[in-house]
């Protein structure tokens, strides 16, 4: 498992909080190729998107760095062999992809029902060895190439007003030029 | 600065967001166009007469069929050696080649 501390912080969104300004895709992707060199997984599964930035590019970008080929909003994997069957989300429907292991994976929401840890498992998780290193440690430059320059909410929606009868609307719409 | 937009199509059509994507990429500057695939005469036929594309590279070949991330990825790459920014539409396509562009690294 690896951890970043993106996954600590409460919320990024227009938070100058340095936690925030850390874990950029490409640096992300660089720490994880580094470990994937030195433990040699057949498979990495991430999620596909991040959701304080919503790059949807570490799992690509991991993929490219390592030259492995890349199954992206997986909805469904089916190993067999040296290959790994993938049911992608596109936009028109379902697309399936045979990989050749190792490979990429980055999932979608309908890969599967999240596994709710019991309490054994969580105690028994504590007592796992668990291997903190920095960037630094891992000969990988995560230096920043992007800057946020805004974080804006989005427009509020206005009241809407209520109309007691067909013809109130009818007039209300003509009035704002809506219907002739 | 010289922008390279990558053309969305299916079934020897552009698709909508590709426009899109030409737009934004002209407010950078040159729009160069990237049309690949097999057959794709037609595509590349109609990109050049998207408003805003000054220049439409073509690569037909059947591998690229199903714009691939691995088999795209290294063409875009190739063709960054010559342009400044690269800009996908955010499609189910765009969205595995555009991180996969090797520039960055």
């Amino acid at each position: 498992m690896l951890e970043t501390n993106h996954a600590h912080a409460p919320s990024c969104h227009g938070s100058r909080d340095p936690r925030c300004q850390e874990g950029e895709p490409l640096g992300v992707a660089k720490i994880i190729a580094k470990i994937a060199g030195e433990e040699q997984p057949q498979l990495i599964i991430l999620g596909k998107q991040a959701i304080d930035d919503d790059n949807n590019a570490t799992g690509q970008m991991l993929a490219a760095l390592l030259g492995w080929p890349q199954g992206t909003f997986a909805s469904k994997l089916d190993p067999s062999g040296g290959e790994v069957s993938v049911t992608r989300e596109v936009d028109g429907g379902l697309e399936t992809d045979k990989l050749k292991l190792p490979a990429v994976i980055t999932t979608d929401l309908r890969l599967n029902e999240p596994r709710y840890a019991s309490l054994p498992n969580i105690m028994k998780a504590k007592s796992k060895p668990l291997a903190t290193k920095t960037p630094d440690e891992l000969g990988v430059d995560i230096k920043r190439r992007l800057e946020t320059l805004k974080v804006t909410e989005p427009p509020k929606r206005q009241a809407g007003d209520k109309v007691g009868s067909v013809d109130e609307l009818v007039g209300k719409l003509k009035a704002l030029g809506v219907v002739a | 600065m010289k922008t390279l937009v990558y053309v969305e199509h299916e079934g020897g059509q552009i698709k909508d967001a590709t426009l899109a994507a030409v737009t934004a990429a002209s407010k950078l500057g040159e729009v160069h166009a990237l049309v690949a695939g097999s057959n794709v005469g037609p595509v590349a036929d109609a990109a050049t007469k998207i408003a805003g594309v000054g220049k439409v590279h073509v690569a037909d070949a059947a591998h690229l069929d199903h714009g691939l991330a691995e088999n795209v990825a290294p063409l875009a790459a190739k063709l960054m050696e010559t342009h400044d920014a690269f800009v996908a539409p955010t499609c189910a396509c765009g969205q595995r080649d555009r991180p996969s562009n090797e520039r960055w690294r």
